[in-house]
């Protein structure tokens, strides 16, 4: 199968690469380009666990080519800090608990970054419904609900 | 196991550690015999508790004059 | 060996510091099975069964050989024969070897759909897959057996010809098709039944379901040019499966290394090899290393679900509502091998209530499924949900409260226990009164259709052996090394067990996972039993340096050892006390007294405390869909002590959502010639956080005196009550009695309608 060439920006890189057309954005992320935070749970849309944010939309990698991804804008995990600074929502789902084996982590925490850009004060019952897409299998979703209110909180208060 | 004591609950044995016992309890009760140690080891899917604790050394675990001994069944765990 | 004398205060331990390899997990940096690559790396794919039982004629490889691309192909040919082999796992039972290999590859046989038959390993995934499509199998069908009573049944499809069907302490017999027996018995339980006031007799089924942890297995396979093995894999137990790779590959084991990567869930489900010893030959074979990765498909067709079942019980009771007999007959899915949750299923189906007459027989059932594995609790979800259904039957037709009820007939310690010794210190009435008190339970319920139910639940767990290293380094920081996975942060827990035994700070101590070379042997993250069987072992090991470092201060001080005085951390001259170290400034002066300090211990605690908890749900019921919301859930349960109470909570709402799945939706659908139809987390649908409402922990602690800290396990009871919980909560609101599991809207909605008809 010939490779095509694809250019994108990831996590604000200029990034060049080569993939089949049958390769998902998902496989061509972790395989090719080594970026490696965003899982692959399911591999057809039912765990969120390859949420990516790709040109201000919230995606499921795996749904998605790695050739439609040509010319477009992709955040990832990865992208997320900014350097060594933490976005306030991985640092509360650090200092709240929201994660026990973390493999979901990633997917949760574009998907409610994504959340947090369009509605800055969600309530719980919004939250939920956002984040219907992603499953955690161990935390029971209850300390993910509070540490995305909290980092809300945090966001609000730094705009202020 | 009191089908296998014609139905008596408590059996009193001597012997020094729990293999020693196990011993005494064949003794008594030759149907016994080959069903809790196999293989020189205790036997499979079964576990030993002494004075109320599931015990390591399992055979070897010794005894007191007074000590307390249960043959259960393995239990697994996730 | 003796209780520990647990402190009054405590510095550490009941804190909540942040995880030190939480950073990595936010970022996205942590790496998990595949996450891993070397270079020049192969990609390897099963083929699998796609029939539910039958039996190999011939496997023709010729086609996937010469496919473009690949590198190696096997089937069980390239595996060794191996003679029986078990493995002792102490009270955690014995494992066949010889069943796990043929689990892996088979051999003669397929005993269920998807059961692995080749591999292939090629330059990618891609190519791997397609060809291993090309590999060629002959089968004779076989007619397949899906559940424990047509399992059991006379001329039922056989699954192993050699099976001896035996029972626990009485020689084999052949009675049954396909089921070994277990019994267990106290007192005499005609007798109890004569006197009992009310006697109720009740059937129950449930289905097969799946841990569902999200990350599936993955394991990547380097075999050296020396012979010596190394395998980077997500799993429970890298010991595990190190043992089961020599055993099943014929090699001695120190000739593997598996180094555990991080593991993205397990709950029981990654405790043994599956593709692993299949990397390692594919990797013998072409000279590279080998990743294969299972997807989700393969994941839920292949790998160890959790028991269906059928239970049978009998409850007496006098008026008063003490508990007088029961009698309770369990048969458990093995599937496609011997050895599955009966004995922790039947064990725990009564254990919480003092009874004095009790027959308990559990059956071991082969089908053909895949072989069924732990899932948090083995076996005691299905047998809660029956006997804590009955008894909130018995509750009302005696018209008690069923707090009070089980409160009348609660464990308590000393007590004896079904398998015959006393019950160790238990917290099973305190749990009961905190519910009659909480806030929850006073509340009004409010609404139609609404209903609240309790459900009481037991789990043992275990000690097992457990390694530990400590060193200290010359600046006073201390490097902990454990030889358990962390699967849910343990990390920390052990981090803090430590700082709280050497008096430092937990941010003073990196805390790591060893593999099977750098740390000492320890049995899985299982069975509850990380934070108290490694922290015994890592409080042994601190004792060890804190013993030698007050020698080292002894030299200083020109003093006998005697004289040291040791106190949260610092080391003090007792015969003149100006004289002080903290333990930065003496860890600053090991390298001119003698040289560095390391301790090592390796435990295999015996004082385990169980577990006890009680769940309390409030629910609604939508009488025209059968759709359950559940409103309000509050979960009580004993830690013994609470290291981390943020992690304890943790798995507490964990463990119940997995019930809570369990209890309404999660079911393997197997067709008539026993494909796995829901193969995907679409219609294998696990609770979404919208599912499910804020579930509120209540931690009680009866501490534990068989840990230093009080600690007893808490990762696998929350999963036991929710279903019957459920159950009682929708009889409050609706009235019928669910005796099927899972309690779908479909289901609810025909009891619903039989009953109005």
């Amino acid at each position: 199968m010939n490779k095509q060439q694809v250019t994108a920006t990831i996590n604000g890189e200029h990034k060049e690469f080569l993939c089949e057309p049958r390769q998902s954005l998902l496989e061509v992320l972790r395989d090719e380009l080594f970026l490696t935070g965003t899982k692959e749970g399911c591999n057809d849309g039912n765990c969120g666990s390859c949420n990516v944010i790709l040109d201000g939309t919230l995606v499921n990698a795996c749904c998605i080519f790695g050739v439609e991804a040509n010319g477009g804008h992709i955040t990832t995990i990865e992208g997320l800090s900014n350097g060594n600074e933490l976005h306030p929502l991985q640092q509360t789902f650090l200092e709240g608990t929201g994660m026990q084996c973390g493999f979901c982590t990633p997917g949760f925490l574009i998907a409610a970054s994504a959340l947090l850009d369009e509605n800055s004060e969600p309530t719980a019952e919004e939250i939920r419904h956002w984040l219907v897409g992603n499953l955690c299998r161990c935390t029971g979703y209850d300390k993910i609900v509070k540490a995305v209110q909290d980092a809300a909180l945090i966001l609000r208060e730094r705009a202020l | 196991m009191r089908e296998l004591t014609g139905g008596t609950e408590k059996v009193a044995v001597d012997g020094d550690n729990v293999r020693e016992a196990i011993r005494a309890l064949e003794s008594l009760y030759p149907n016994l015999a080959g069903l809790l140690i196999q293989n020189d080891q205790l036997g499979k899917g079964i576990a030993v508790a002494v004075d109320g604790r599931i015990v390591r050394r399992g055979l070897y675990e010794p005894l007191r004059s007074d000590s307390e001994i249960h043959f259960i069944p393995a239990l697994g765990a996730g | 060996m003796n209780d520990y004398v647990i402190p009054e205060k405590l510095r550490v331990v009941g804190t909540t510091p942040i995880r030190p390899d939480g950073h990595d997990k936010v970022t996205g940096r942590a790496k998990f099975g595949d996450d891993f690559h070397l270079p020049s790396m192969l990609h390897g794919k099963v083929l699998r069964s796609p029939h539910a039982h039958a039996r190999i004629k011939s496997i023709d490889t010729s086609h996937a050989e010469a496919f473009p691309g690949v590198h190696a192909v096997v089937t069980a040919a390239d595996f060794p024969k191996i003679t029986s082999n078990v493995i002792d796992a102490g009270e955690a039972g014995q494992i066949d070897m010889q069943d796990v290999a043929d689990n892996c590859i088979a051999r003669e046989k397929v005993f269920y759909d998807g059961h692995a038959v080749a591999a292939v390993a090629a330059d990618n995934a891609h190519i791997a897959e397609e060809a291993a499509n090309l590999i060629q199998v002959d089968y004779e069908l076989l007619d397949p057996v899906m559940d424990v009573r047509s399992a059991m049944a006379d001329n039922a499809p056989v699954l192993h010809d050699d099976f001896l069907p035996g029972a626990f302490l009485a020689p084999t017999e052949k009675a049954l098709p396909n089921a070994s027996k277990l019994e267990l018995a106290m007192g005499d339980v005609s007798t109890g039944f004569d006197e009992a006031d009310i006697v109720i007799e009740r059937e129950f089924t449930t289905e097969t379901v799946h841990q569902g942890y999200i990350e599936t297995h993955i394991v990547t396979a380097q075999w050296g040019a020396n012979g010596m093995v190394t395998v980077w894999t997500t799993t429970q137990g890298q010991f595990a499966i190190r043992d089961q790779l020599a055993l099943v590959l014929e090699l001695p084991m120190s000739a593997i290394t598996v180094i555990p990567l991080e593991i993205g869930g397990g709950f029981g489900g990654k405790d043994s090899i599956y593709i692993d010893p299949l990397a390692v030959v594919l990797s013998k074979q072409s000279g590279r290393p080998v990743k294969m990765v299972m997807n989700r498909a393969e994941t839920l067709r292949a790998t160890g679900p959790s028991s269906g079942t059928y239970i049978k019980a009998r409850l007496g009771a006098k008026t008063d509502g003490t508990l007088v007999a029961a009698e309770f007959h369990g048969a458990y899915e093995a599937g496609a091998y011997s050895g599955g949750p009966v004995a922790p299923g039947v064990s725990t189906a009564l254990t919480r209530y003092n009874i004095p007459n009790v027959k308990i027989e559990g059956y071991d059932v082969l089908v053909n499924k895949p072989k069924m594995k732990p899932y948090r609790a083995p076996g005691a979800t299905p047998s809660n949900f029956a006997i804590e259904t009955m008894i909130d039957e018995l509750c009302r037709e005696l018209k008690l409260d069923p707090v009070e009820f089980r409160l009348r007939n609660a464990l308590t310690t000393g007590d004896r226990l079904v398998l015959g010794f006393p019950c160790p210190e238990i917290g099973g009435v305190e749990i009961l009164k905190a519910v009659q008190n909480h806030a929850h339970y006073q509340s009004d319920i409010g609404g139609p259709h609404r209903g609240r139910g309790l459900a009481y639940g037991f789990w043992f767990g275990a000690g097992l052996p457990s390694s530990a290293d400590l060193m200290v380094n010359s600046d006073g920081t201390v490097q902990l090394c454990s030889g358990s996975p962390d699967m849910s942060g343990t990390r920390i827990t052990l981090a803090m067990q430590a700082a709280e035994a050497l008096g430092i700070e937990p941010s003073d101590i990196f805390p790591s996972v060893g593999d099977t070379t750098s740390v000492g042997y320890s049995f899985q993250t299982v069975a509850s039993r990380t934070t108290f069987a490694t922290g015994i072992a890592v409080y042994q090991a601190a004792q060890d340096i804190l013993a030698q470092m007050a020698e080292r201060a002894a030299l200083i001080w020109q003093i006998a050892t005697d004289n040291i005085l040791i106190d949260c951390g610092r080391f003090l001259n007792e015969t003149n006390i100006q004289q002080c170290f903290t333990f930065k400034e003496l860890a600053g002066k090991l390298d001119g007294t003698g040289g560095p300090i390391a301790a090592r211990a390796l435990a295999s605690p015996e004082g385990v405390g169980f577990q006890i908890t009680a769940h309390l749900v409030d629910l609604a019921v939508d009488p025209e869909t059968g759709k359950i919301d559940i409103l309000r859930y509050t979960a009580f349960q004993d830690a013994g002590k609470a290291v981390h109470p943020d992690f304890v909570e943790g798995q507490i709402q964990g463990g119940t959502v997995q019930g809570i799945g369990w209890a309404l939706n999660e079911e393997y659908f197997y067709d008539e010639a026993g494909h796995l139809k829901n193969t995907s987390l679409l219609d294998y649908r696990m609770p979404t956080i919208l599912d499910v409402p804020n579930i509120e922990a209540v931690i009680l602690e009866t501490p534990n005196p068989g840990h230093p800290y009080g600690v007893r396990g808490v990762g696998e009871v929350p999963i036991v009550p929710p279903a019957a919980a459920i159950a009682n909560a929708l009889y409050d609101a609706a009235g019928i009695r669910m005796n099927t599991l899972p309690m779908t809207p479909a289901k609810i909605l025909d009891k619903l309608n039989s009953v109005t008809h």
